[in-house]
């Protein structure tokens, strides 16, 4: 089968009509479709699954209602129709395939399912075919049983990631898509449907028994057994509708618990934010004593600036003084000098007596003196007074006050800056913390354990009902039999019914079981393939897949190697998918959502270089960064046949664009 | 010239000394540096000096509250107004000094009022 | 045919390693309606199945009175 084109209109994210080409050419058949979210590529895989088969798949594989299925924007303008078409080819011939749901008449604002008509129409090579044959024609093609082995999903590609993970439900796991890969319902319908008409056939065997006196006994005990057998498959049934019940809620927790570890980094940041505000707070408070401290005596730095001058000038004029002072002494003493000469004509040194005519300049000098003398007007009252204001204006003192007032308020400006950004930044995590409740999550989690306790407790429950069932048909086959073998009961009629069901339901039966066996070798095979061209490891050799079902990588020897090395889940996912798409179908596309997510580095090559290999059309739904086409190794490159990329418009909307 | 032993505030501007000081100190009960009428009443005084200042005499009686030996116990106030060349002849210093402070503690409040806080910036500034 | 083994030639190998009265041509209707309905959304092989079963029994009975 070979995808051409697909049309989406109004589903899901993708408002109004956008189309799609696939990659026809043969070595050019990858195609790039990059998003940068889950969602956008999660609704195109979902686009292409409604087409084909009316189901879009959410978390957990639940349907997508059909309400959730029409693009709002669309929905809030009033429109509420919505289609997908698909051409494609098989063999020689072209299909066109249209689905389609729109609102019915009557109701004004759909909310539930029934509040859509859906419709259906299939083209095949021009000829149009009737609704009730549709689905078969699809089928025919793509199965829908195996529809999640060429559409894979994220979760898909994890629950294979952890098949490598040793357990019982492994095994299970594996066994049941290899069923499912057989792709012959016809053999599991037969089986199912023998099972059911056998049941009746013992009925009637049994009634028939009655009338016979010998075969009473026999008769009742077969009565009896079918009340059990019918009581236990109720008990079943009710367990198993417990089951995905319980299930369910458990999912709906993970999905809940998965947001938690974001929300307690969140937490941690508040602690750390709260702290960051309570130390800026105790700054501000301490800056703020330090603001009147420093007030209380900043009034004396004011005075002081401009006392300063006032007493340096005083300074200077008691310096002043005090130098008129000292040389008013100094003349003072010079006279007295002089005016002892006069007095006592004596020249100290030779005893002689001064000459008269020597007096007159002695005279004269001392006259010139005592004028300079007169001059100097000394006023101790005022030397006395500067000092006393001198030594009131010294005690104005200054710590610098003013200086420190202004630093201090620059750090309260910044504090408060800081404390404003924090509260910001509280505010908005405090926002998105209270939508997460811890309380709530506490006691989210303590019901998590208490449901998965239950949950064991029911698979507990199940197999012991089964058990029960599965002796009570043995029982009943027993009895049939010994009817059967009876004189009375052999060659009759409902003896010979029983036996041929019984017969034709283990021939049915046991097929499924050779040809699911055969597959899992032909599966081994494939994926083994696979496993060595995308392994890095020298000493893997393959997969085994082995009697249970179970999975493990082999060395060339065989041997089971228990020893995993980084990034080997995600080869064996890759392995394994491969082998049962192989194994499965015909020649078809492959559509992959984010194969390379979780890859690392040293795988990527290889994986790059295989993916283009695994189908005739390999379609790879991308992340940004994901895969660099011109970075990443230039064999892929030159396989991309066409590009394409979800441009998101709004939380609403987005547009699938075709890009270089 | 005689002067005065006690001076003061007028009651308007009284009030408003004792409002600034409820604004500026912490809560009643917290722990913390305290401001008192008289930090309050020296700073309107020295700012005013600093500024040079022309003040009114009292527009109103002054409630002579303060003791002028509590509030200027070294005479520093007295001495630089005594040596700003303000004071015009025959006023008493103090009484020059509370016209100082009545007009510094208005112009506190009203800017208070305006802006929420002192403008420190413009007080000690270099 | 999606897989590689015919299921309705490994239902006759099946039934010839078993000791039954089934008979071939019985396995082959079964599994023809089967196969032609397997995918109708609606199936009525189960009656039908026992409809071809019954006229099993009916011939044999038939015989064996003869």
């Amino acid at each position: 089968m070979k995808l051409k084109e697909m049309t989406i209109y109004n589903f899901m994210p993708y408002k109004g009509e956008q189309k799609v080409s696939f990659p026809q050419h043969d070595t050019q058949n990858v195609m790039l479709l990059f998003g940068d979210n889950m969602r956008g590529k999660t609704s195109f895989l979902n686009a292409m699954r409604w087409g084909f088969y009316g189901l879009a798949l959410g978390r957990h594989l639940r349907a997508i209602p059909r309400i959730n299925l029409v693009n709002i924007e669309a929905a809030t303008e009033g429109d509420w129709s919505m289609s997908i078409a698909l051409k494609f080819s098989d063999g020689d011939k072209g299909y066109e395939l249209r689905r389609r749901v729109e609102k019915k008449n009557h109701v004004s604002q759909p909310k539930a399912d029934a509040d859509f008509e859906e419709s259906i129409s299939l083209r095949i090579d021009g000829e149009a075919k009737s609704g009730d044959i549709i689905e078969n024609h699809i089928n025919q093609v793509v199965p829908e049983e195996i529809s999640r082995f060429f559409l894979f999903d994220g979760e898909l590609l994890q629950e294979y990631e952890n098949l490598l993970v040793e357990g019982s439900e492994q095994g299970d796991k594996i066994k049941k898509h290899i069923e499912q890969a057989l792709g012959v319902p016809a053999l599991i319908h037969g089986r199912d449907e023998f099972s059911g008409l056998l049941k009746d056939a013992r009925r009637v065997q049994a009634n028939d028994a009655k009338k016979n006196i010998e075969l009473k006994r026999f008769a009742e005990q077969q009565n009896q057994l079918e009340i059990k057998l019918t009581s236990s498959e109720n008990d079943l049934k009710d367990l198993l509708l417990q089951c995905s019940d319980v299930q369910m809620k458990v999912d709906d927790i993970d999905d809940e618990l998965k947001n938690t570890e974001a929300v307690q980094r969140k937490k941690v940041q508040l602690e750390g934010l709260s702290s960051e505000r309570k130390a800026t707070e105790s700054q501000l408070l301490s800056l703020e004593d330090e603001q009147r401290e420093l007030l209380k005596s900043a009034w004396q730095d004011v005075l002081y600036g401009g006392v300063a001058p006032l007493l340096r000038d005083l300074q200077a004029r008691r310096d002043s003084l005090h130098n008129v002072a000292s040389e008013k002494a100094v003349l003072n003493s010079k006279i007295q000098t002089l005016q002892k000469s006069l007095d006592d004509p004596t020249c100290p040194t030779c005893k002689q007596n001064i000459p008269d005519e020597n007096m007159q300049p002695i005279k004269d000098q001392i006259d010139v003196l005592k004028a300079e003398e007169e001059l100097s007007i000394v006023n101790p009252e005022e030397i006395r007074t500067l000092n006393e204001k001198i030594d009131k204006l010294s005690k104005i003192r200054s710590s610098g006050e003013g200086r420190r007032l202004l630093h201090n308020a620059d750090k309260q400006r910044k504090l408060q800056v800081q404390l404003i950004r924090v509260d910001t930044q509280l505010d908005e995590l405090e926002e998105e913390i209270r939508e997460y409740d811890t309380d709530h999550i506490m006691r989210q989690r303590e019901k998590r354990d208490r449901l998965v306790k239950q949950l064991a407790r029911l698979d507990g429950d199940i197999e012991t009902c089964s058990g029960k069932i599965g002796k009570n048909t043995k029982e009943q086959d027993h009895i049939a039999t010994l009817i059967s073998k009876s004189a009375g009961g052999q060659g009759q009629k409902s003896s010979i019914r029983v036996n041929l069901y019984q017969d034709l339901e283990s021939i049915f039966s046991k097929s499924i079981d050779q040809l699911r066996d055969s597959l899992r070798e032909e599966v081994e095979h494939y994926a083994t393939a696979a496993f060595s061209e995308l392994t890095t490891e020298k000493t893997y050799s393959g997969l085994q897949i082995n009697q249970n079902y179970g999975l493990s990588i082999v060395d060339q020897a065989g041997r089971v190697l228990k020893e995993r090395s980084a990034g080997a889940e995600q080869i064996v996912a890759l392995s394994l998918i491969d082998g049962l798409n192989r194994t499965a179908r015909k020649a078809g596309p492959v559509v992959m959502d984010t194969p390379l997510g979780r890859l690392d580095p040293k795988h990527r090559g290889n994986v790059l270089k295989y993916l283009p290999n695994m189908a005739e059309q390999v379609i790879l739904l991308v992340h940004e960064g994901e895969i660099d086409p011109d970075r990443d190794i230039e064999s892929f490159a030159e396989r991309i046949g066409v590009r394409y990329r979800i441009e998101r418009i709004s939380a609403t909307e987005s547009r699938i664009e075709k890009s270089n | 010239m005689d002067e005065p032993s006690r001076i003061g505030l007028t009651t308007t501007t009284g009030a408003k000394l004792d409002e600034l000081l409820e604004d500026l100190n912490p809560d009643q009960g917290v722990d913390g540096v305290r401001l008192i009428k008289f930090d309050l009443y020296r700073l309107a005084v020295a700012l005013g000096v600093k500024k040079e200042a022309i003040p009114l005499p009292l527009n109103d009686k002054s409630i002579p509250n303060l003791r002028v030996v509590e509030l200027d116990p070294d005479g520093v106030l007295y001495t630089s107004v005594e040596n700003s060349g303000l004071v015009p002849d025959g006023v008493p210093i103090y009484e020059f000094i509370e016209r100082l402070a009545e007009q510094g503690v208005q112009e506190f409040y009203q800017v208070y009022q305006k802006t929420g806080q002192l403008p420190l910036d413009d007080y000690f500034e270099e | 045919m999606t897989t590689k083994s015919n299921p309705l030639s490994v239902l006759l190998d099946v039934r010839s390693k078993m000791d039954t009265d089934v008979e071939d041509e019985l396995i082959k209707a079964c599994y023809q309606l089967q196969s032609v309905h397997q995918y109708d959304k609606d199936r009525h092989t189960m009656k039908q199945m026992q409809a071809l079963v019954e006229a099993v029994i009916e011939t044999n009975e038939g015989d064996a009175v003869l």
